[in-house]
């Protein structure tokens, strides 16, 4: 099960979803994106020594935007078209580059993140859609993939690390199951802890009936009875088992990260008094200490009916939660080790349905990350005048995985070995947009 | 994709110097076994230099030189193991301690722990017979049907499934054959009434249906033990036979079942086709795993009338809740019947896959590794004995209790897990010779039954065993332990080919309230604290939990645990329990 590195070092012909494409617009769209663009040929020379350094010490944090945001409401507004819904752009940081005014705070910071606009990933389904972003393709038959934060926690996490290496935060019920089936094959040590209802993991803290110094004690006695019976009947399994239980201190002792009341009532009140506000807050407190993939749901954008009224109360917050995420990342010096992709199953309809809503769409929708390995400034392909399809390099699920994947150090073309057959992180022919990463 | 084909050629026994053989007395056991069969080694040799990569390795295999079919399962198992063995100069490991055969042999075939007056009477006798002995009475355990059942209900359904499970409960006691069991699955007929024989059987068509993929690849891997995956988009590159005709000959079979309203249904007319790797669209032909084309009754058309005639009564029967009728021409009966037929490919599959598997529960390692790669190309480990073995199966209809029976009594069952040697530079040798049994991670249902065993109040175990076998007292009690067990099973992971423990379970044992309460508040905790001595508290919680006395640095180690709580013995006791069944001991079969 062990990754097996393959030939280090992508060059350009190995990445390359539309450098051209993307020079244009860059050089359309002025400096911002100008100094980026220097940036990720630099970054193509240094691609086999980033994929051994870059890995330490980083993490992603995953907005999961459940149900389905509206990219129109969002990212890729078509202002004055009948698909345009009643809501204005504005223009933002990028010159000539306009996003909805339902995103005043993230316009401001347009120079800092990257966008993509063209994504076709074809399932419409909420089940499906979100089982295919997550892992960058769907199921097989024979076998089920691991999502995104189990091979993050996996690639990125350390050993005997006394944080746990992937967290979720999912605390309204709506599609909660779609994200469930995680870890795959890499077994539950790569799986999440699911944080549903309130911010503190089940069992992490002592019952009243065991002192502090006998929970202790009591942990040192089973050490070395399983040790002494380790030291006759050694194996890999074994040894995760002392691991695991190596392990219970530290996290207990981790009480406190798990405690937002630790943070500064200064630092709370700018992220806002909402849960999906606080959950942010809390991923950022974790990736401070090193917990490599944190997601963070917000749910329920599925809006077939009233999609207006939907996006007027959900897209401000997720708008004040990004740009408070990335203001506060890049105070404290962790923008550069942190990446954050806002994303869900799929977009909306460009056709406003009978009941002012927007239905289900996965042919032209939009996606935006920033940070760790990510382009500033970057708009990366382009839909019709109505939003119906993509008109300029179309990427689907798998681009974004492999992106994300690179942006991180972690080369996309690895393998798992399961049984007799390996398997790649992506599947073949899948490749990062190179555009997007810095 | 695949392991390197490994030859298989075993020396000559007779090639040897007799001094070498005699050496050890496995040395001489298996000179005797030898003796006692018409079989000889040097025999297969010759069938090792027959062999021809374009053949499958178990046609290479000349069946007449093996072991005659009376031979017992157990001596056949240690002839071809040891016989390896012998020829690679590996020395295997000495039998198993009793108590750890014991512990063994009751998590293997009854999912649970050995009960005191078990172990009291196990371990008072030594003798090879008193072995054989309790084997053949956890065989004859309705436990033992009931833990088949389960591990049958993972093997087909992931476990998922209570409805299949309950018909594997049902029919399996009953002495169904494996392959009348893989023919009611795919045939997916089901009785409409609970508890009637074939009620919930559909299940494993029903949960697949909307993935006729998925259908034709869970079929072959779970009944047959090849994955056929890989051929759904190319031919595979390695395995000569498994080619796009194969994997769509195979789908064809399933090509025109449906689901109607949670019914699974078939058509009598409908073709697979599929763009082949030169993109042209062909019309797969029915063939069973790349063998050759089998005939189908003539292709029915249905004209425009007809097809909004069976729309109808479609609907109606989805709204009446009812299955749709059978199929005229029924290809996944061809298919049922590709199993049933005797001595047919589908037979000699289903045989060796069902052994590789069980022999891999028991083993923890298949005699063909992986256990979904059981082509033509992929050499067992033991290739006669995989043959041997699964001609018995065949022979004795499917008799799976008489093929475990077989593995358990076997001595390469029965060695010690721990591999000491005086020369340090002697390695482990590789599982896959059987030389030294192997640590297994308990699985969520052997280690929730047995925590919950290990935490019962011995006194009262006691008291039932000691009561007249007819009052069905002890076994009513142990049934109630066993379902106990099974809500704890749902805190573990399933363990899978290369297994690591979670921290979610060591915090979940460590702190969580459910844990405490079902194991700490319990008659174990409470018959110890009524106990006299920090010895004897001692002792009875290693006997409870780990099936042994324990040693004597243990002993010192625990006594000073308990001395140092002299003010709070109760606490004392708990936390000597939580470390016992939380300890690496109780977490492993071994």
């Amino acid at each position: 099960m062990n990754p097996i590195p393959l030939q280090p070092g992508c060059r350009i012909a190995d990445h390359d979803v539309s450098r051209r494409a993307f020079l244009s617009q860059s050089l359309a769209v002025g400096s911002g994106a100008l100094l980026g663009t220097s940036g990720a040929l630099h970054a193509l020379d240094e691609d086999s020594l980033n994929l051994t350094l870059k890995k330490t010490g980083r993490s992603v944090i995953l907005l999961w935007l459940a149900g389905g945001s509206s990219q129109l409401e969002t990212w890729d507004p078509k202002p004055g078209r009948p698909t345009g819904g009643p809501y204005a752009t504005i223009p933002t940081s990028i010159p000539g580059i306009h996003i909805s005014e339902l995103m005043p705070k993230m316009a401001q910071r347009m120079h800092k993140i990257s966008v993509v606009r063209s994504l076709n990933t074809k399932d419409g389904g909420h089940g499906t859609g979100a089982e295919l972003m997550l892992r960058g393709r769907k199921n097989e038959a024979a076998i089920d993939y691991p999502d995104m934060g189990a091979v993050f926690a996996k690639e990125l996490g350390r050993a005997n690390s006394r944080v746990p290496g992937y967290v979720s935060f999912y605390s309204q019920s709506e599609g909660r199951g779609n994200t469930r089936k995680t870890s795959a094959f890499l077994g539950a040590e790569f799986a999440p802890m699911n944080l549903d209802e309130g911010m503190m993991p089940p069992n992490i803290t002592r019952l009243d009936d065991i002192s502090g110094l006998d929970h202790r004690e009591r942990a040192e006695l089973r050490e070395i009875l399983s040790a002494r019976f380790a030291s006759k009947y050694d194996s890999d399994s074994v040894r995760s088992h002392a691991a695991a239980y190596a392990r219970v201190q530290g996290l207990m002792s981790s009480e406190k990260l798990f405690d937002i009341e630790q943070e500064p009532q200064a630092i709370r009140d700018k992220y806002g008094p909402t849960r999906f506000a606080q959950q942010a807050l809390m991923a950022r407190r974790m990736v401070e200490e090193g917990v490599p993939f944190v997601r963070v749901a917000r749910a329920w954008w599925d809006s077939h009916g009233q999609n207006f009224e939907t996006h007027a109360e959900m897209v401000p917050e997720l708008d004040h939660v990004m740009a408070t995420l990335l203001d506060d990342l890049e105070q404290r010096g962790m923008l550069d080790s942190t990446l954050v992709v806002a994303m869900g199953e799929f977009g909306r309809t460009p056709k406003i349905n009978a009941s002012l809503g927007r239905d289900h769409f996965a042919s032209a929708w939009s996606t935006a990350m920033f940070g760790c390995g990510i382009q500033h400034g970057a708009v990366f392909g382009k839909t019709d005048e109505d939003g119906n399809t993509v008109v300029e390099d179309e990427v689907g699920a798998g681009e974004i995985f492999a992106t994300v994947l690179r942006a991180m150090g972690v080369n996309p073309h690895s393998e798992y070995q399961v049984g007799a057959r390996p398997i790649p992180l992506v599947n073949p022919g899948i490749r990062a947009i190179s555009p997007l990463l810095a | 994709m695949t392991p390197p084909i490994e030859p298989f050629v075993i020396l000559p026994v007779s090639k040897l110097p007799i001094t070498t053989l005699c050496r050890t007395l496995f040395g001489v056991l298996a000179v005797l076994a030898l003796s006692l069969s018409p079989y000889t080694s040097s025999q297969a040799g010759e069938s090792s230099q027959n062999s021809d990569p374009s053949t499958p390795w178990w046609q290479q295999i000349i069946v007449d030189q093996l072991p005659t079919p009376d031979t017992s399962v157990d001596q056949v198992i240690d002839l071809f193991v040891d016989a390896k063995l012998k020829r690679l100069e590996m020395t295997p490991a000495p039998e198993a301690d009793r108590s750890t055969l014991l512990r063994r042999v009751t998590l293997d075939l009854n999912s649970r722990l050995p009960t005191p007056a078990e172990a009291r009477e196990f371990l008072s006798v030594d003798s090879p017979g008193q072995h054989f002995h309790f084997v053949d009475s956890r065989l004859n355990d309705p436990a033992f049907d009931r833990y088949l059942a389960h591990e049958l209900n993972w093997l087909l359904m992931d476990g998922q499934s209570t409805d299949f499970q309950k018909y594997l409960q049902r029919t399996i006691p009953e002495g169904k054959r494996w392959n009348e069991i893989f023919a009611e699955a795919v045939a997916g007929i089901a009785d409409e009434k609970e508890g009637e024989a074939l009620h919930g059987v559909d299940h494993f068509l029903r949960t697949r249906s909307r993935d006729l993929d998925k259908m034709t690849n869970d079929v072959s891997v779970r009944f047959f033990g090849v994955n056929v995956s890989c051929a759904q988009c190319h031919d595979h590159p390695y395995v000569k036979d498994w080619s796009m005709e194969t994997y769509y000959g195979m789908k064809t079979f399933f090509g025109r079942t449906f689901e109607n309203g949670g019914f699974v249904g078939e058509r009598s007319y409908g073709k697979v086709s599929y763009k082949n790797q030169d993109n042209e669209e062909v019309t797969a032909k029915l063939r069973f795993l790349g063998g050759p084309e089998l005939a189908v009754a003539d292709e029915i058309t249905l004209n425009e009338e007809e097809k909004k005639a069976e729309k109808q009564l479609l609907d109606q029967l989805r709204k009446d809740k009812k299955a749709p009728p059978a199929a005229d021409n029924s290809l996944r009966e061809l298919l049922a019947l590709q199993g049933l037929e005797s001595g047919s490919e589908g037979e000699g599959y289903l045989a060796r896959s069902l052994v590789n598997r069980l022999w891999h529960q028991y083993f923890g390692r298949g005699l063909v590794m992986p256990l979904d790669q059981m082509h033509g190309a992929n050499t067992p480990s033991h290739p006669e004995l995989l043959v041997w073995l699964a001609r018995d199966l065949v022979a004795h209809e499917f008799d799976i209790k008489r093929l475990v029976r077989g593995m358990v009594l076997s001595k390469a069952y029965r060695r010690s897990s721990r591999w000491e040697h005086t020369d340090t530079d002697v390695r482990r040798p590789h599982d896959k010779h059987f030389a030294t049994a192997k640590v297994r991670p308990l699985n969520p249902r052997q280690y929730g039954v047995a925590l919950r065993f290990a935490t019962q109040d011995p006194g009262r175990l006691q008291q039932l065993a000691d009561q007249p076998s007819e009052s069905g007292e002890l076994a009513k009690q142990l049934d109630s332990i066993e379902n106990g067990g099974l809500g704890i099973a749902r805190w573990f992971e399933r363990p899978g080919e290369t297994f690591n423990v979670s921290v979610d379970e060591a915090l979940l044992l460590t702190n969580s309230q459910d844990a405490q309460n079902q194991l700490l508040n319990s008659g174990l905790v409470t018959h110890l604290d009524s106990l006299e001595s920090d010895e004897e508290k001692i002792r009875t919680a290693y006997r409870s939990t780990l099936i042994r006395e324990p040693g004597e640095e243990e002993l010192i180690l625990l006594k000073d645990y308990l001395n140092e709580r002299q003010d709070r013995p109760k606490e004392g006791v708990r936390q000597m329990v939580w470390a016992l069944i939380t300890c690496s001991e109780s977490r492993f079969n071994f």
